[in-house]
């Protein structure tokens, strides 16, 4: 039973970027609105399903669209929506028209071809967040990178071609180790269970049969794919230079969506829970790392764009951390940290967009007291730094306080997970570093006396002083805004419903996790000793030597590490104190 | 009257509209303000605010005549909706009501009151008069929010909420480079604060299970087992909710921003940075007085730097010039007197002094603000003298307001200070006692740099600064910029230039500078209030501690909000004797005679002396003047090192962090490049190469095998 609003949702854009593509020059000025209205229908079918979700079964995929694709290769062209991908599917559906009727006034020229990439984005990242095949999922989440790289090295800023190479470049080289870990995932499920598949289940399935070793291996080559594309810290330099050189839209899309975070939510983690398990304590340090270092990097940078790309980087490390507590309410809030964190960082870089086309200049120190000159905008800007800076009663705050306290109670008996107060404590410093670099922003350029740049609008007549002065929001920029303020006041008020439909759906990925993890009675850490010709294994207090240890590693069912036929195997044990909540 | 609901059902209903009614109001101003109420501004904002104050009066009678007292509990408690909720944490919007939480909401609402009424006059005119009473209201909303919530997550609205407010206010005149960077100051070093705070709410939230008032203080704090298996997370609780009350009711390592604070509007100073919002730290502390009571060195250690921070802004002062920063830092010495208390726990008399603070410090601020309106912006006290011929209605309030601040027997601040210096001498504290004596000191201090002020600006000699009578400039109108092309740029609102240039245009010379009666009326009532409100505290009721300690003393915090009965086993049994309260009563009306008189000697009868006697003591006044450096001891330890960490960590980030991926990535290259050489087309290299594989290759081989 196949329903077609998916496929419609992906469809729709995807052919009307092409149409778009193959306009005419000379309708340069259609293509805009054309682009727009294209945009448009999804959004409407997105209100459809949002009606037709059945919120009480939200770990369910629904409105499952499935196609025998490459039945050889068990590929399958399937789509479908959870909680999860439902709600972010939904902030794709709005930021994207947004972003394209913001590009109105910022392309001038290539227009066919920007909308035709624009289009094709948006319908890749309907694909990232609808796939339920991870092959298809790997092909949209790839996908992203051609429209992304051809907006930033086209439409961008002066340095666009340094950004959109670095942008390519760190992308797919992120995305080839991400490829090949899945190809052996399915390569392993062909050898253990007979077929290849590409489907979540059957890779979920492959991933939890190999040993700790290979899933630490697997997991690594997920990890670098999906944490580039965070960013998480030391990998995330191409973000702030790209969302710098690329025009407002393409910097929307490039901050407004988490792909990296999804996908690490959606695919590592249940894959390879062991490894997970293995890697968490490091990579949530790097995330803890990430916050502050973001934090701190995003109060000195003069350039404002810079400023929230860091300010992002900031999140998304709160994001991962939260998702890395696997606690019910960490996962909800590293859902909603995707998705708050998109609106307010869409907001702040339209804002900024709205300012760099009336000032020319991204400069913090070159533009001041814009309140003055431009209320509405001035009022929206605040708002959004206000937001982003976790004010409670806007949407920043309740992804913030969720996935804080997910962090701290992950690692109590009661919520499992393990994490706990340690990353917590400084995870919440980043709530003063919020404020500090966004009320500085604030006090830099909205508030204080007033100071312009010349503006290049209409020139006045030779000799006339008076310079002419940038006009307050247009009806189109309130159009921009005033959705996204709107959505930023809903979900910081009255959040439940998202929460609540989105709590089966993330118990089921975090049940599927610890169960991977505590499903052998111990969990095993293979170190190479070269040298050394007996194992430790301390289990219970007792001490084994390696061929004892290795045949209880197959009495328990497990796969063998591979070279412990040297017997250098060292083991650490742990008991599980995981419990199902 | 009401048929189908209980009162309690009624009374958490209504006072669900308490903060209801401004938010209301600062919805309507903010869509509507501009246009419709462009020069009304104040009609919603006062409707709302009167609406709230008369539920909360009522339910105030309610229960000081015991309509809503259960028989088993004296607070009622309701969860309306919920807000955040997700796993197992839930947090709701709900109601809690008991005297304390009804007596906050009553006076906060009538004070707003009163002060709405005056900006009204104060404000007039004033571009963006609409965005001042909707920023107005919205605080409102967010501090009665703050003392009616049920719930942890939900005070911690009303907390950061009240901050925004303040900020926003702070920022009124955002033009200004001053105003700007006070409110920055102030939302930083609150943030500050407020993350303490919600650190503490993460540890109440993994404790307790719940964030709700009633579960945690109710609920297993009760059962010494517990306590025992959460000792360390039962101090660290308090320690943090400490520092983030501190940080809202400006104590003293996180007070800086107070004083920056009085860039906004005066009405902002004194209804929030006077009268309530830093009175919040008051009202959470006293909420949590159960919890706090479970760890007395953490209360202790409130009551001392309570102690301390009363006496450093009172000397801080005493060299202070600029009037409102004179009232500010004397705000943060009597919230040191209220934080004191506490730390006596003696919660109903550090209740009792917001109470009777809240009048006579707002009155000291309108007036103040009557008198910055009167002398077109000037507030240095060395430039002005004897206004009380010209503002005597002003004048008069404004004695009311000293004689209260500087405790002077019979008026309001002379009770309740002593209510605390009291409790203070008679703690069961060691250090009690040693308190009480730095608090009587204070009060010497306060009572002199009080009339200090008074007689410098009251009386003497008439002199009036050159500004008299003029209208303060606008901020939003510097002269030279935005020449002529207002009107142009402004589409639609014609009326905020017009005032500007009426504010511009010789204003008529009035008979009293006192100006409208919208100013002066709530200057009346704030001048009864201030000069009467100590009574509730002495008679009403025959409890201990008046009308205010009967009513509060039925707030069901484990019955303790009043005293600590015994020290837990193994805590400093109770030293010294039982001081007399009306002793320290006696000596606190001596010391504050004494303040008013020397006072009186430097400043009304031989001013050449106080300057005299400043030449002498001139490295000590110079370090008064500068507020004892903690601004630049903050500056140097603080900012500057968190900045530069900042830009060395920006550094880093684009040659190391950027460099080493730029190395890897460099990596294949590079390897390309050496092998590219060995690629020369001679066969005799190509067969070296050969061999040194096949080499290498069983080299390797062979110790694998070996």
């Amino acid at each position: 039973m196949n329903h077609l609003i998916l496929p419609m949702m992906l469809l729709i854009p995807a052919l009307g970027g092409v149409l778009v593509f193959m306009l005419p020059r000379r309708a340069a000025r259609t293509t805009g609105p054309l682009a727009l209205a294209i945009s448009c229908l999804p959004a409407i079918l997105g209100i459809g399903l949002l009606c037709r979700f059945h919120y009480a079964h939200g770990r369910q995929w629904q409105e499952a669209f499935v196609y025998n694709w490459m039945p050889q290769f068990g590929v399958k062209f399937s789509l479908g929506v959870d909680a999860i991908s439902l709600w972010l599917t939904m902030l794709a559906v709005v930021i994207m028209p947004l972003a394209i009727l913001d590009s109105f006034d910022k392309i001038h020229h290539r227009q066919n071809e920007f909308y035709g990439w624009m289009l094709l984005l948006y319908a890749s990242m309907i694909g990232v967040f609808c796939a339920h095949d991870v092959l298809l999922f790997y092909l949209f989440f790839e996908f992203t990178l051609i429209p992304t790289f051809f907006i930033i090295g086209v439409w961008g800023h002066a340095e666009r071609r340094r950004a959109a190479g670095k942008f390519f470049l760190y992308a797919f080289s992120g995305s080839v180790l991400l490829l090949a870990s899945l190809i052996y995932l399915a390569w392993v499920h062909q050898e253990k269970f007979g077929s290849f598949s590409f489907s979540l289940a059957g890779l979920y399935q492959a991933g939890r049969s190999l040993s700790p070793w290979q899933q630490g291996m697997v997991f690594l080559g997920l990890l670098i794919g999906f944490a580039i594309k965070v960013p998480l810290f030391p990998l995330h330099t191409w973000m702030p230079l790209a969302i710098t050189e690329s025009p407002a839209p393409g910097a929307v899309t490039i901050a407004g969506f988490k792909l990296g975070a999804y996908g690490l939510l959606r695919f590592a983690l249940p894959m390879l829970p062991l490894a997970v398990q293995r890697f968490t304590p490091w990579l949530a340090a790097l995330c803890v790392v990430s916050i502050l270092f973001g934090g701190l990097v995003s109060w000195v940078q003069h350039d404002m764009k810079k400023l929230v790309a860091y300010s992002v980087v900031s999140h998304l490390g709160l994001c991962v951390l939260a998702i890395l507590a696997l606690t019910t309410t960490g996962l909800i809030g590293g859902i909603m940290v995707m998705i708050n964190s998109g609106i307010l960082a869409a907001g702040l870089l339209l804002v900024m967009g709205m300012i760099y086309r009336r000032y020319h200049t991204r400069d913090l120190k070159e533009l001041s007291g814009l309140a003055r000159r431009l209320p509405a905008l001035g009022f929206f800007a605040v708002f959004f730094a206000l937001g982003t800076a976790a004010v409670p009663g806007l949407n920043g705050f309740v992804s913030e306080i969720l996935s804080l306290v997910g962090t701290y109670v992950s690692g109590s008996p009661a919520h499992g997970g393990h994490l706990g107060p340690a990353y917590a404590i400084p995870a919440a410093l980043g709530m003063i570093l919020g404020a500090l670099y966004m009320i500085y922003w604030v006090a830099c350029v909205i508030f204080g006396p007033l100071v312009e740049t010349e503006t290049q609008g209409e020139s006045t007549q030779a000799g006339h002083p008076a310079r002419p002065k940038a006009p307050d929001l247009s009806l189109r920029e309130w159009c921009i805004l005033t959705p996204l303020a709107a959505l930023v006041l809903v979900l910081g008020i009255y959040p439940p419903p998202v929460l609540r439909s989105m709590q089966p759906a993330v118990n089921h990925i975090r049940s599927r996790v610890l169960a991977g993890a505590a499903s052998p009675k111990s969990k095993y850490f293979f170190q190479h000793e070269k040298g050394t010709k007996e194992a430790v294994h301390s289990h219970q207090g007792r001490q084994d030597d390696g061929k004892t240890l290795v045949g209880k590693i197959r009495n328990n069912g497990m796969a063998c590490p591979d070279g412990y036929q040297n017997g250098l195997v060292l083991c650490r044990t742990y008991s599980c104190g995981l419990t199902e909540h | 009257m009401y048929p189908s609901w209980t009162p309690h059902e009624a009374a958490i209903i209504f006072s669900a509209l308490i903060p209801a009614f401004p938010l209301g109001a600062a919805i309507v101003l903010a869509l509507l303000g501009a246009k419709w109420f462009k020069k009304s501004s104040h009609v919603p904002a006062i409707i709302g605010v009167s609406l709230s104050f008369f539920i909360a009066l009522k339910l105030l009678l309610m229960f000081q005549f015991g309509q809503l007292a259960a028989p088993n509990a004296t607070y009622i408690q309701s969860d309306l909706w919920t807000w955040i909720g997700a796993g197992g944490f839930k947090a709701s919007v709900g109601i809690f009501l008991d005297p304390l939480s009804c007596l906050f909401a009553a006076f906060v609402t009538g004070i707003s009151l009163l002060i709405f009424i005056y900006s009204s006059g104060y404000m007039e005119g004033d571009y963006g008069y609409f965005r001042f009473f909707a920023y107005m209201s919205l605080f409102v909303f967010f501090m009665t929010t703050l003392v009616l919530a049920n719930n942890f997550l939900l005070v911690y609205l009303g907390w950061e909420g009240v901050g925004l407010a303040s900020y926003l206010l702070i920022g009124y005149y955002y033009p200004r480079p001053a105003a700007r960077d006070a409110a920055t100051k102030a939302f930083i070093t609150n943030r500050v604060g407020d993350t303490c705070f919600a650190i503490a709410v993460l540890m109440i939230y993994l404790t307790f299970h719940s964030l709700k008032f009633s579960h945690v203080f109710y609920g297993s704090l009760q059962s010494p087992a517990f306590r025992a298996a959460h000792r360390t997370v039962l101090f660290w609780i308090p320690l943090l909710l400490m520092f983030g009350a501190f940080a809202k009711s400006a104590q003293f390592p996180l007070h800086v921003w107070l004083p920056d604070a009085m860039e906004g509007p005066t009405p902002v100073s004194a209804l929030i940075h006077a009268a309530t919002m830093v009175t919040a730290g008051v009202y959470l502390i006293a909420r949590c007085l159960p919890l706090f009571l479970h760890d007395l060195p953490v209360l202790h250690l409130v009551g001392l730097i309570g102690c301390f921070t009363a006496f450093m802004a009172a000397t801080i002062a005493m060299c202070q010039y600029d009037m409102k920063r004179i009232w500010a830092y004397s705000t943060i010495s009597q919230l040191g007197y209220m934080f004191l208390g506490l730390g006596v726990a003696t919660g109903t008399g550090a209740v009792f002094h917001v109470f009777t603070h809240a009048f006579f410090k707002a009155l000291l601020f309108l007036a103040t603000g009557s008198v910055m309106h009167a002398m077109g912006g000037e507030l240095d006290i060395r430039k002005m003298s004897g206004l009380r011929k010209k503002m005597p209605i002003t004048a008069i309030c404004i004695l009311m307001g000293c004689l209260a601040l500087s405790g002077f027997p019979g008026w309001s601040g002379f009770f309740s200070k002593d209510d605390i210096l009291s409790a203070a001498m008679n703690s069961t504290w060691r250090f009690g006692p040693w308190l009480a004596v730095v608090g009587l000191l204070t009060a010497l201090i306060t009572a002199y740099y009080t009339f200090r002020v008074f007689f410098r600006v009251f009386t003497g000699e008439l002199i009036l600064p050159a500004t008299a009578g003029q209208h303060e400039s606008s901020p939003f109108f510097p002269p030279g910029d935005l020449p002529g092309g207002e009107h142009a740029v402004n589409h639609g609102r014609p009326a905020a230039g017009d005032a500007a240039k009426d504010r511009h245009a010789p204003a008529k010379k009035p008979r009293s500078l006192d100006g409208a009666p919208a100013m002066w009326l709530p200057l009346i009532v704030l001048a009864i209030g201030a000069t009467f409100a100590g009574y509730l505290g002495v008679f009403g009721s025959h409890a201990p501690g008046g009308w205010i300690g009967g009513f509060l003393g039925r707030v069901p915090l484990n019955g303790t909000i009043r005293y600590v009965p015994t020290p837990p086993a193994g805590l400093p049994q109770p030293v010294g004797g039982h001081v007399n309260p009306i002793l320290i009563m006696i000596i606190g009306a001596a010391l504050a005679v004494l303040g008013v008189l020397i006072a009186a000697y430097f400043h009304r009868i031989n001013r050449q002396a106080a300057a005299k006697v400043a030449v002498v003591l001139r490295p000590l006044v110079h370090f008064l003047e500068n507020k004892w450096y903690i601004d630049e001891l903050y500056h140097y330890t603080l900012v500057r090192p968190l900045r530069f960490s900042g830009y060395i960590l920006s550094l880093m980030d684009r040659f190391i962090v950027d460099g080493l991926v730029f190395v890897i990535g460099f990596i294949p290259q590079l390897a390309g490049f050496t092998i590219k050489p060995t690629e020369s087309g001679r066969l005799r290299y190509y067969g070296i190469g050969m061999v040194a594989g096949v080499a290498v290759v069983l080299l390797g081989v062979l110790y694998l095998l070996r």
